[in-house]
């Protein structure tokens, strides 16, 4: 193959990459509240992303999965169950179909087992946590204290925000905007800044854990930010 | 058995067809284009790398480029459905060893002789080479090898037989397929909208559809090469 043919190939790669909503997005998220440019297949990258960044890598052992139960101590059980996020709080919930997305995803990329929970235990109520910053969203089995079975999916919402989603989610307090440390984020600014941790492999060390303790194996983690926490929501009380 | 369809981005690369007709220019369909720049791509731009079981989504590949033979047929099928094209993937085993291959085929809306000649003129277009041998399978339409690892072009078998392919002098067959799953995109090409349509209209079968996902213990493809 002549060398302009060849180079050619490589100008077409470099446009592929950068015509894909690929990892440079990601910086985009913070900058533009409300207003993402995700469709599901990448909010199953981010939340690969972030489980391969938080689940598996900071905490260096098998994946845990959260109950569900009341955790005020903040427990995270250790086993063989995942604690996965997924996904999106658009009205509704999030879709069969989406779901499909996202765990085929996961599945895919981390030989990850996820099991039951079709169909309405799926869709989400929109429960919003913040830790380190970031939006998560429990599932409605989880709302209602019901413990998942083999998963329980939270997510990062990258679609747009809604003041009634927040208050109607929220403690109500605070509907639009989350204060971690005297510092005022709002949901996609958090968000991005999360990302942006992921993608600089450094999260943002500004962001602590407020609440209840995360202990894992004898070990605070809240201490190091090695774990998510679940304060922020019911009063920093979680999912009680 | 592996589901690589669940797997693709599908949709995510739709702007292919706007980049490669960009760069790369021909009087040959458009179908024959994007098939063997983007094996093209595929085979000379990712490196061999032995990576397991996971396999990557189309997007990080990309990233990375960097793959086995499933990290890399997974990649160059999503990229060909999103160029509208159809794809087989078939897993085989690999003669007298426990080793297994993926590959794809790449789905033509043309008889297969005529697609020969077509990709060998869109080869010579394009990347100033005549491929000679080329094989292909065939059920409802003609399928050519596309192996990103193994197929120097669209149709190469020549790496392949030996270990991955039974030839007895007058034909040829994969070894031990353990299943194929065809993947048909919803853009794939009408004979009609090719510059070269001919009076073989009633050849074109781009409008079947053979359902979404077929897996298969074994097949009997018919399978034959043009030299």
């Amino acid at each position: 193959m002549g060398k302009t043919n060849k180079k050619k190939l490589g100008e077409l790669l470099d446009s592929i990459q950068q015509n894909s909503t690929g990892k440079d997005d990601f910086k985009d998220l913070g900058q533009s509240r409300g207003h993402v440019k995700y469709g599901i297949r990448d909010d199953a990258r981010t939340v690969a992303k972030l489980t391969e960044s938080v689940a598996v890598h900071k905490w260096g052992r098998e994946p845990s999965y959260f109950s569900g139960e009341n955790n005020a101590d903040g427990i995270y059980r250790a086993g063989k169950r995942i604690s996965f996020l997924n996904t999106l709080i658009e009205s509704g919930g999030i879709t069969d179909y989406e779901l499909r997305e996202a765990t085929a995803y996961l599945k895919t990329h981390f030989d990850i087992e996820i099991n039951g929970h079709e169909g309405s235990d799926f869709k989400l109520s929109g429960s919003i946590l913040y830790s380190y910053g970031i939006p998560f969203i429990l599932t409605k089995a989880a709302r209602e204290n019901r413990r998942p079975k083999d998963l329980l999916l939270i997510g990062i919402d990258t679609r747009e925000y809604s003041t009634t989603r927040f208050e109607s989610n929220f403690d109500g307090s605070n509907p639009d905007k989350h204060e971690i440390n005297g510092n005022i984020y709002y949901p996609v600014e958090a968000q991005g800044m999360f990302l942006e941790g992921l993608n600089t492999g450094n999260l943002r060390s500004d962001v602590e854990i407020q609440g209840p303790s995360i202990i894992y194996d004898g070990e605070n983690l809240s201490e190091k930010n090695q774990i998510l926490d679940t304060q922020g929501f019911n009063g920093g009380k979680a999912w009680s | 058995m592996t589901n690589y369809e669940w797997k693709l981005e599908k949709g995510k690369y739709s702007f292919l067809p706007r980049i490669i007709d960009k760069r790369f220019h021909t009087s040959q369909p458009d179908w024959a284009k994007y098939a063997v720049v983007l094996h093209e791509l595929v085979s000379e731009e990712a490196e061999y790398n032995s990576t397991g079981s996971k396999i990557p989504a189309a997007s990080e590949m990309l990233d990375k480029m960097s793959g086995d033979c499933q990290d890399q047929t997974l990649l160059l099928t999503n990229l060909y459905y999103d160029a509208g094209l159809d794809i087989r993937i078939v897993s085989l085993s690999k003669i007298n060893e426990d080793k297994g291959h993926v590959l794809p085929q790449v789905g033509v809306p043309v008889d297969k002789n005529e697609a020969t000649d077509i990709l060998r003129d869109t080869y010579q277009d394009l990347f100033d080479t005549r491929p000679n041998k080329m094989a292909w399978t065939t059920s409802r339409k003609p399928y050519f090898l596309a192996d990103p690892v193994w197929s120097d072009y669209i149709g190469d078998r020549s790496s392949l037989t030996g270990s991955y392919i039974e030839e007895d002098g007058n034909s040829w067959d994969f070894h031990r397929v353990k299943f194929k799953q065809t993947i048909d995109s919803p853009n794939s090409p009408s004979e009609s909208s090719n510059q070269r349509s001919t009076a073989s209209q009633s050849r074109n079968r781009s409008g079947e559809k053979m359902g979404f996902l077929e897996s298969l213990d074994c097949f009997a493809d018919a399978v034959a090469e043009s030299l």
